[in-house]
């Protein structure tokens, strides 16, 4: 798979840095979106994980990928988030849940976020992750 | 709806939700309005788009033709006109539609969506000037009706 134009090292100062985020409730992605763009971060949405496979496998270079786990379809977002890590080792990668209790452990994500989400601690997590924060396997 | 969404913010002029099944045809679309200073809220289908009008105030809705689901860009606009009178709709065919409806009635090829961009934004701040023209007019003070004799 090739991967166009994404970046290894986030450069703050001179581009904004992306975030896909995977979500299928739709007021759900759109405050997650509204949250993050006013922030400063530029958002890119997917409404599952079949979507989010075709952005990051276009051009658009994301350096963080938000995923719910629970999503219709044939990919839900553990399953992405394991394809994600394997095709695109640099991307950070944030799992949403409403029951972090019942995530498998060994879950391949730099962090867990419960669900309902503090917006100012979810953007202390993503700039921490994007400033070189050591990954952890949540176990 | 979640609590975190601002209806403020998603009420305010120039918000424009976009429906497009095709998620990097989406992408590159809302990426160019919101570089155009729109608000911009993205729908996959006519659901998702009938959700955030249920909820939301917006200005100017920009729908493909063909969604996934089933309604299509025409029965959106069907529900929209039955139900909210306020938006302005604009229909796109998709490239896909484009082609193959190009293969039997064009001599060549439909141009790229880039080149229609300038000509989009255009319309959609025609669409936008007509729209708070409407509701300025509806704020202004009328004068007195005159008394019909009984």
């Amino acid at each position: 798979m090739v991967v166009v134009g994404r970046s290894n090292e986030p450069d703050a100062a001179s581009q904004p840095q992306t975030i896909l985020i995977v979500e299928d409730e739709i007021f759900i992605r759109l405050a997650l979106a509204d949250d993050l763009a006013e922030a400063g971060f530029c958002i890119f949405q997917a409404a599952g994980a079949e979507e989010a496979l075709q952005v990051l496998q276009s051009s658009l270079p994301i350096d963080v990928m938000i995923t719910d786990i629970r999503m219709p379809g044939a990919l839900d977002g553990l399953e992405l988030a394991m394809r994600a890590r394997t095709a695109w080792p640099e991307l950070r990668i944030l799992l949403l849940s409403g029951n972090l209790a019942d995530l498998p452990p060994g879950v391949l994500a730099d962090a867990l976020i419960a669900k309902p989400y503090n917006p100012t601690a979810l953007i202390a997590q993503i700039r921490q992750l994007l400033n070189g924060a050591e990954r952890c396997r949540a176990t | 709806m979640s609590s975190n969404v601002n209806p403020t913010m998603a009420g305010a002029p120039g918000t424009i939700v976009v429906v497009e099944s095709d998620v990097l045809i989406r992408s590159a679309v809302c990426s160019y309005l919101r570089e155009c200073d729109f608000r911009v809220i993205e729908a996959i289908n006519a659901g998702e788009a009938i959700a955030v009008l249920k909820h939301l105030s917006v200005d100017i809705i920009l729908s493909a033709v063909e969604l996934s689901g089933p309604m299509n860009g025409f029965s959106l606009a069907q529900w929209v006109r039955a139900r909210k009178p306020g938006p302005q709709i604009v229909l796109v065919g998709t490239a896909t539609g484009a082609v193959n409806a190009a293969v039997n009635l064009c001599d060549s090829s439909p141009s790229s969506p880039e080149s229609h961009q300038a000509g989009l934004l255009q319309h959609i701040n025609r669409l936008l000037a007509e729209r708070k023209s409407q509701c300025d007019a509806s704020t202004q003070p009328q004068p007195p009706r005159a008394q019909t004799a009984s």
